[in-house]
């Protein structure tokens, strides 16, 4: 477990530099894909719920320093979605396309209900997803299309990503 | 046995006419200055005529064998010719690159002179990798002297504006909070009419910025294309800083103040370079 935590938080961490820098700066993009969920969902679906909460942890504290919303909002959603996914391990075969991108339309959907929840608690600085606006819809597609090509290329190093256990 | 003689018969006639020709060519010789065959002359022309010929054809062959030779450095010339050129159209082209660079930076210098507050520039690295989030980050922190809450402006084709404010800092970068972010506040005012507002962002550098709680009464005094500018009060942002201009004004009757749709003076998608102001200072720079 140790090892595939090490190796996730590396990965998100380029992740989110590249989604920061990179992908941020492309103009056609009407929204960014959120590819630290994909990769937290991945890993936790391939390993336990223990696993995918602390990855979801570690990725969304990462993700917080980088952006301007509150600190521990990243984590607090990422967590939850990591457990989520984690108790699904085992549950289903992960085909190539219709599983993953089920996931990451679950995964969005997910994050938005848990960013809700947390506005309740934490007030208005948290910023809601809007379900008559585009940014919420755009982005379930965008994580939906994308879930299969990182889950795809996430397996192709499937021995730093699953447990030994499970793998 | 016998053997035979040839007869050498003497042909006087011949003998006699070969006698004269040449008495005669010798006194013609002195009579008229000089023979008229000259024998040097004839020799120097054929030799000459053979040198010639022998030149012609030898410079042929050489010129035919220097051709093929000239024509393969000729070609290894052109061939080197034309990446030369590549390489100079490369540099007129990086060469244009770098006055319109320098042109941008001049402007960028003379507008961060004409600046009265001490400033930092700054360039943008990165965006917020959060969709509901717009902050964006820059390549200078506390290490260059910049602190929370400090304004952020920018030079775009002529204009001034503001870009936001610094809401996080590091030891080498920070993170603005661009105006058209939900959670940016901006004291504002209307330059002609002076009526005060309070300019937020939607969320999104597409849409327009609203300013709110702008007295009912002004509305005749209001038109689209009116200039909004900062209020300068609390010295968050520097006075008279232009926010956007006017595009759209709605009031309904049972509200008490107007809401005017404000189109900012910085294009969000084309900016690169800011500066961030130290507001406690003055024109020191």
């Amino acid at each position: 477990m140790g090892r595939v935590i090490v190796w996730t938080s590396v990965t998100v961490l380029f992740v989110s530099l590249v989604t920061a820098t990179i992908l941020a700066n492309l103009l056609f993009l009407p929204v960014l894909p959120d590819l630290v969920l994909l990769v937290v969902v991945y890993v936790s679906f391939m390993n336990s719920p223990e696993t995918g909460c602390t990855t979801g942890f570690i990725s969304g504290i990462l993700l917080d320093f980088l952006s301007a919303s509150p600190i521990g909002l990243n984590a607090c959603t990422k967590t939850i979605t990591g457990f989520i996914a984690g108790k699904l391990a085992g549950s289903f075969n992960l085909d190539r396309i219709l599983i993953p991108f089920a996931m990451g339309v679950g995964a969005t959907v997910i994050k938005a209900l848990t960013t809700w929840i947390l506005s309740f608690f934490f007030g208005p600085g948290i910023l809601l997803y809007k379900l008559t606006g585009s940014v919420f819809w755009l982005e379930v597609v965008a994580n939906g299309l994308c879930a299969p090509l990182v889950f795809a290329f996430l397996g192709f190093f499937s021995g730093l990503f699953v447990s030994r256990s499970r793998g | 046995m016998q053997g035979r003689r040839i007869p050498f018969r003497f042909r006087l006639d011949s003998f006699l006419l070969t006698v004269y020709l040449i008495i005669s060519g010798i006194l013609l010789t002195f009579s008229s200055g000089g023979f008229i065959v000259n024998f040097r002359s004839i020799g120097f022309s054929f030799m000459s005529g053979a040198q010639r010929g022998i030149y012609s054809v030898t410079s042929f062959f050489s010129g035919t064998v220097t051709a093929i030779s000239e024509l393969s450095d000729l070609r290894e010339r052109y061939d080197g010719l034309l990446l030369q050129l590549k390489d100079y159209e490369l540099l007129q082209r990086s060469n244009a690159d770098i006055r319109s660079e320098n042109e941008r930076l001049k402007k960028l210098l003379g507008f961060s002179e004409e600046l009265a507050h001490k400033n930092i520039p700054a360039e943008i690295i990165g965006h917020d990798p959060n969709n509901l989030y717009s902050g964006i980050s820059i390549n200078r922190g506390a290490r260059h002297g910049i602190r929370k809450n400090m304004p952020v402006v920018s030079f775009q084709g002529g204009n001034t504006g503001i870009v936001g404010k610094i809401v996080q800092v590091g030891r080498s970068t920070s993170l603005v909070m661009p105006v058209y972010d939900y959670q940016c506040f901006v004291s504002a005012r209307l330059e002609t009419s002076r009526y005060d507002g309070l300019v937020n962002g939607q969320g999104n550098s597409d849409a327009p910025l609203v300013m709110k709680y702008v007295k009912k009464r002004a509305r005749d005094e209001i038109k689209p294309g009116d200039r909004v500018v900062a209020s300068g009060e609390n010295n968050n942002f520097p006075k008279d800083m232009p926010i956007g201009f006017v595009s759209r004004i709605r009031g309904l009757d049972y509200e008490t103040s107007l809401e005017l749709d404000v189109e900012p003076v910085i294009d969000f998608s084309r900016l690169e370079s800011v500066f961030v102001l130290d507001m406690s200072t003055g024109a020191e720079n």
